[in-house]
């Protein structure tokens, strides 16, 4: 059992898109608990700031603990941060699913009709995230 | 436990006990360099070591590959005194012999002979010896290593002298040991290696394998390599966390004891010979809790604190996973009290070691999770035995502490050992003597467990330091998140609300500036909650109002909370108080509530003054109800030009850059000879301890306490607004003339104002404006005499009219105007021109602002008689109800016709020719007359009666003749002028029934003939071409006149006629009534040709006076003189020597 909260987030430090992944039911799951990786995630903005300009590689890795939750980020060239709050160990995983996302989002803003920095609303995206999802973090 | 290497001892036993103390205390004092295998960089050890005396038994183990390097005697020594070469051969040889030969059986190599000489220093004085012991020694032994052999003088008996070859002795001890190190920890490491790849076969021991490690780690600690040691418990955590998931029985156990982790203890391995001791059986708690206890020993040492903090949390939850899989029984709350002893242990020992240097910050960035952690688990233990403020445990819950109190177990530390454990650090400081050595983990555990008060003292002590810490490292959205929690506590548990609201608005003002909805809505929830137990109805209808609106919480909640908002919005106005402050401010955010789409005015451009301005403006509302809104109000301010900003934000730029200036500085320095060796340009970089630092985002204000000026504003009032895109309108009358621009909308529901932080992008701007009216006169070339359309243009522009509004027009002299008659009204006033007033006043009835009116109108002027073709000015006065002053627009007019008059003569008689020149206009004359009222003058009109009009345009004329008959006796002395008037009635062409009259008088002069002239050419009607003729010229004076002298001039066209001789001439009348002259003159030319013309002239001879030097000739008026020579033909014919 395990779950995974992704959220992207923009320049302006707002999420644009958030999607949770859970092998754990969801009526299982308590809404609490969402909210709580959403905080976490939030919360670990500020060291992922302070990561992104100490290391020049994109996976910044497991970069924050907040009790028995894992934060890893990613941050793209252009300065948009992924971030995963997760309960388990997943390494490779992880850097897998940041990887395809990165080109995921890649071919999603160079849609003349996207901006950036707006929320993500394409079910292409949506589909594709859940597919990266299923294969790297829940797998 | 006791580690220290063994060295074991061997033939003269006696003799090395006597050296054993000497040599053991000699080992510790020096260190020795140690060249490690495979390039590892040489260290330097210290080494401490203990004897024994030489057993197989010890080496048993080692051949059957089941030894311990810990263990293992690390070197051999034997020891003889033999000085004799004969005794030596005799036993001790082959004692060495049977030594080495046991040695190598067992596969060691790690050995060393010691010869220890007691030299008769009268005996070597004489005889020095050929071969020593020790040479042969070294020729049987040590052929390949004879550093393995090595004398020494006995110390016990020459104390002077033996300190040398005792140093050695040690020295090389050193030395030995540590490359008997290096083969044996290679060796250690296969035996680990080949026992480890046995781990999954059946019947493979853990714990056997553990120890067997841990000694090579204890090995490694022991020679200071505290890295290499870590890895060693590293690799044996990570074997250990395999095999407990593969072995889940061995620690199925119930678990009764949850000791923490205790960094201070006295015995370290106190752990160890427990785990060791196979009887009692040791929890997975125990385990871990030793392995991470020698962990951090071994980083403690190594000086890596923060690498403690690090570990802490991955240790903690790895190790509950671990329980938690292999479902070991325990007391609820057991493994909270141990994580939460284990943490607060490690976040002491971090405070202990801080010392004010870069290791800190690290520490802290730590540390601050560690106190999270510590608070989280405080309060599950606090909420399962009854400690949260405001209950009381059951007796349940005692019972449950006392079992968990049990659990925890005892101090292991007292204060001393701490001290004494810091003081082994030489990086730690000492701690001041006043302060007050801080209780152990478990005491602060067992306390707050203890009481309710002790409770929430340790948890808002754990809550604030954990905030504090997080702010610390620069990480206010951690810092905020604990703060989320410190509020809850307070606002649920203790009761103190208004302790909690700072941080419910913290939270709640960062994740709405970073667009966090389903955060800002969780923490508005909370926020609401607290508003409600504070009892501050305004804050809470506020919140109340931003929760119904949050689109990403559940319908229920919205609904409930609309409810609420509803009520308390009823409430509000009783209870209010009368002053707002600015905390207090009844503002809220409109744009969490509404959202602005689009803004447009609806009143067509331009927008008059005291016109009314509409806009309509599309909001989208996101309450799940409807709501009304008392007003809507929208206020606009006056455009300010861009240009000023500008030019103010250029110079605090400038200023800025001078700020960050570098502090460069330039250094020279000399040579002794005072020249110039180096210079160089420093700067000194101030120190800055975070590189980089991220800075927090705009900050947005949670209530807009700017109140834009709303001295303008369009409003709507008493709004329902649906939820959803709503559609409103907004009025207000334009008061100020300018451009202006929407600002800032406010939304009042009761007494709660609802106030846009900024409008949309691109607000739109209107302009309000004024038109002044205007009024104008518009023609086309004007024609004097008839009647003449005129248009009178009058454009109101923003003048609102009365109803009575007039134009009035006054026109100059002679002209006069009306209006344009309609076509139908023809018959009856087209003849009056007397409906034609010099004043006229025009009712501008029912007119609005901005409408246009053209009005026709018709202007009609005099034709002067005047024969000029001057154009004739007039102007007309224009008073507008608008304006106090008159409009004069001048006006010109083109005259019709024009007549001019000429004096013809015949001999005596005179007639009067009067021209009608036609000009602009197209005309009917008829009626010609003249009139003289001279008695004496007769005018004899000539021409035909009773004729039709004449028509008369551009470009024709029309003639008139009449003879006037003066009275023989009226000479001209007595009438120099004649006036004579003519008149003539004109109609238009359009309007041929109306007759008007123009009149033009001309005043005759000269018109008494005084000169005749007359001329003939001889010979008489015969002339030939090339032939002279005479002209005869008679000029007869017939009235008497003052002129005397007369000059006549021939003038002839020269392609005609030749003048032979003089063309001209003065003749005096003097006297005399006619004069004859005589001119020959030559035709040049055949065919009728005109007479040559003779041209008259008045003369006045000069040179009389002074001031008339020349003659001068003036011309006579044309009815003077009477040329009977005009107009006559001379026929010239063909000159006969031409013909032949």
């Amino acid at each position: 059992m395990s779950t995974y909260y992704f959220v992207i987030v923009g320049h302006n430090d707002n999420p644009i898109y958030e999607k949770e992944f859970s092998t754990v039911n969801k009526e299982l799951r308590k809404e609490d608990h969402r909210h709580l990786s959403q905080f976490i995630a939030h919360a670990a903005l500020d060291l992922v700031d302070e990561h992104k300009w100490k290391t020049a590689n994109m996976q910044l890795k497991s970069i924050d603990r907040f009790n028995q939750w894992f934060v890893s980020a990613f941050i793209t060239a252009s300065q948009i941060r992924f971030i995963i709050v997760h309960d388990n160990k997943n390494d490779e995983g992880i850097k897998n699913f940041f990887n395809e996302m990165y080109e995921t989002y890649i071919k999603h803003s160079m849609n003349a009709f996207y901006k950036i920095n707006t929320p993500i609303k394409s079910t292409m995206f949506e589909k594709k995230s859940e597919i990266f999802g299923r294969k790297y973090l829940l797998s | 436990m006791l580690i220290k290497p063994t060295i074991t001892y061997a033939g003269s036993c006696p003799l090395f006990r006597s050296l054993e103390m000497q040599i053991l205390n000699a080992i510790p004092l020096d260190k020795c360099e140690w060249r490690r295998t495979f390039q590892r960089p040489t260290k330097q050890v210290r080494l401490e070591a203990q004897a024994q005396q030489f057993n197989v038994s010890m080496l048993e183990k080692y051949k059957q590959g089941e030894w311990s390097i810990l263990e293992h005697p690390i070197l051999h020594i034997f020891v003889t005194e033999c000085n004799d070469i004969d005794t030596y051969k005799a036993t001790i040889k082959d004692e060495i012999d049977a030594w080495l030969k046991l040695l190598t059986s067992y596969g060691v190599l790690d050995w060393m002979i010691l010869l220890v000489e007691t030299l008769d220093m009268r005996k070597t004085k004489n005889i020095l010896p050929r071969t020593t012991v020790l040479d042969k020694i070294r020729l049987d032994f040590g052929s390949k290593n004879d550093d393995r052999c090595i004398s020494v003088l006995n110390p016990a008996k020459f104390e002077q002298k033996s300190t040398e070859s005792f140093r050695c002795l040690v020295q090389r001890i050193r030395f030995l040991m540590l490359t008997s190190y290096n083969r044996n920890i290679v060796k250690y490491e296969d035996l680990l290696r080949s026992k480890r790849e046995r781990r999954n076969l059946d019947g493979w021991d853990f714990r056997q394998y553990f120890f067997l490690q841990e000694d090579l780690a204890l090995i490694f600690e022991k020679l200071e390599l505290h890295t290499e040691a870590l890895i060693q418990y590293d690799e044996l955590d990570a074997l250990f966390s395999q095999y407990v998931v593969q072995q889940t029985d061995s620690f199925r156990q119930p678990l009764d004891a949850f000791n923490g982790i205790c960094l201070n203890r006295v015995d370290k391995f106190e752990m160890r010979s427990k785990i060791r001791n196979r009887s009692l059986p040791c929890s997975l708690l125990e385990f871990r809790n030793y392995l991470f206890e020698r962990q951090a020993q071994l980083l403690f040492t190594s000086n890596d604190i923060p690498e403690i903090a690090k570990r802490l949390l991955n240790f903690l939850f790895s190790t509950l996973r671990e329980v938690d899989y292999i479902k070991v029984e325990c007391q609820e709350g057991s493994l909270a009290c141990w994580s939460f002893v284990c943490a607060l242990e490690v976040l002491q020992l971090c405070e202990q070691a801080m010392e004010p240097n870069e290791v800190t910050v690290q520490c802290f960035q730590h540390c601050a999770p560690i106190w999270n952690l510590a608070k989280d688990k405080l309060y599950e233990l606090g909420k399962l035995c009854g400690l949260l403020p405001g209950s009381t445990p059951t007796s349940e819950q005692l019972h449950i502490v006392v079992q968990l109190s049990s659990g925890i177990g005892d101090d292991n530390s007292t204060v001393e050992q701490q001290q004494h454990f810091l003081l082994a650090n030489p990086q730690t400081r000492e701690r001041s003597p006043n302060r007050k050595p801080k209780k152990s983990a478990t005491q602060q555990l067992k306390e707050a467990l203890g009481s309710n008060q002790a409770f929430e003292k340790l948890y808002l002590e754990l809550a604030e330091l954990a905030i504090s810490t997080y702010k610390h490292v620069a990480r206010l959205r951690s810092a905020r998140l604990v703060g989320l929690d410190l509020g809850k506590f307070y606002c649920i548990h203790m009761n103190e609300p208004h302790k909690a609201v700072g941080f419910f608005t913290d939270l709640l003002r960062e994740l709405k500036t970073e667009n966090w909805q389903m955060l800002s809505s969780q923490t508005l929830l909370e926020l609401a909650n607290c508003y409600r137990k504070m009892g501050d109805t305004l804050a809470y209808t506020k919140s109340c109002s931003s929760i119904s609106c949050c689109v990403e919480l559940e319908t229920l909640v919205r609904t409930f909370y609309f409810d609420e908002f509803l009520k308390s919005l009823k409430n509000l106005n009783t209870t209010l108080s009368a002053q707002s402050s600015m905390e207090n401010a009844n503002f809220c955010v409109l744009e969490d509530h509404f959202r602005i789409l689009d803004i447009e005015v609806i009143t067509p451009k331009p927008i008059i003054q005291d016109d009314f301005v509409v806009v309509q403006l599309k909001m989208e509302s996101f309450y799940p109800r409807e709501i009304v809104a008392e007003t809507i109000k929208l206020c606009y301010e006056l455009e300010t030009p861009p240009a000023l900003e500008e030019v103010a934000l250029t110079t605090p730029t400038t200023k800025e850059s001078s700020i960050s200036q570098l502090k460069v500085s330039l250094q020279l320095s000399y040579k002794q000879d005072n020249k110039l060796h180096m210079s160089t340009v420093s700067c000194d970089s101030p120190k800055t301890k975070h590189s980089v630092r991220r800075t927090s985002s705009t900050k947005r204000k949670l209530s807009p306490s700017v109140h834009a000026d709303f001295s303008n504003f369009v409003q709507a009032e008493n709004t329902a607004l649906q939820p959803g895109v709503n559609i409103i309108e907004l009025k207000a009358k334009a008061m100020r003339v300018g451009n202006w621009q929407f600002k800032q909308l406010s939304l009042c529901m009761s007494r709660l104002e609802f106030l846009s932080e900024q409008l949309p992008i691109s607000p739109p701007s209107f302009e309000v404006s004024t038109k002044p009216a205007s009024a104008t006169l518009e023609f086309k070339t004007l024609i004097a005499g008839i009647i003449q359309p005129i248009l009178l243009h009058v454009s109101g522009g923003s003048f609102i009219f009365p109803a009575d509004a007039k134009v009035t027009l006054r026109c100059s002299k002679n002209l006069r105007i009306r209006q344009a008659l309609k076509s139908n009204d023809e018959t009856n006033n087209l003849a009056n021109d007397s409906t034609f007033e010099t004043i006229l006043q025009v009712p501008l009835k029912h007119f609005k602002s901005f409408e246009e009116r053209c009005i026709p109108l018709e202007v009609l002027t005099d034709m002067p008689g005047r024969k000029t073709t001057k154009h004739h000015e007039h102007h007309i006065a224009i008073s507008c109800p608008w304006s106090r002053t008159e409009l004069l627009i001048p006006i010109e007019f083109q005259p019709a016709m024009e007549a001019t008059c000429r004096l013809h003569t015949c001999g005596t008689q005179k007639f009067l020719q009067v021209i009608m020149k036609g000009l602009e206009a197209h005309l009917l004359l008829k009626q010609a007359m003249v009139k003289c009222d001279v008695s004496g003058v007769k005018l004899v009109d000539l021409n035909p009666k009773n004729q039709q009009p004449i028509e008369i345009y551009k470009t024709l004329m029309v003639t008139y003749l009449y003879e006037i008959q003066v009275e023989p006796l009226k000479t001209e002395e007595e009438l120099p002028i004649v006036k004579v008037h003519f008149v003539i009635q004109y109609a238009s062409l359009e309007q041929p029934t109306i007759w008007r009259n123009y009149g033009c008088a001309f005043d005759l002069v000269d018109y008494t003939t005084l000169f005749k002239l007359q001329g003939q050419l001889e010979p008489n009607e015969l002339c030939r071409l090339r032939t002279v003729c005479n002209m005869n010229l008679k000029i007869t004076k017939i009235h008497e006149n003052p002129y005397v002298d007369l000059m006549y001039e021939v003038l002839n066209d020269q392609n005609l006629w030749a003048v032979c001789g003089r063309s001209a001439g003065v003749v005096s009348m003097k006297d005399v009534d006619s004069h004859s002259i005589s001119l020959d003159v030559m035709p040049l030319s055949t065919g009728f040709l005109p007479m040559p013309s003779i041209r008259l002239s008045k003369y006045t001879a000069g040179g009389k006076t002074k001031a008339d030097a020349h003659s001068k000739v003036h011309p006579f008026p044309p009815g003077q003189v009477y040329n009977s020579t005009k107009s006559l033909q001379i026929h010239v014919i063909a000159s006969v020597s031409a013909d032949q």
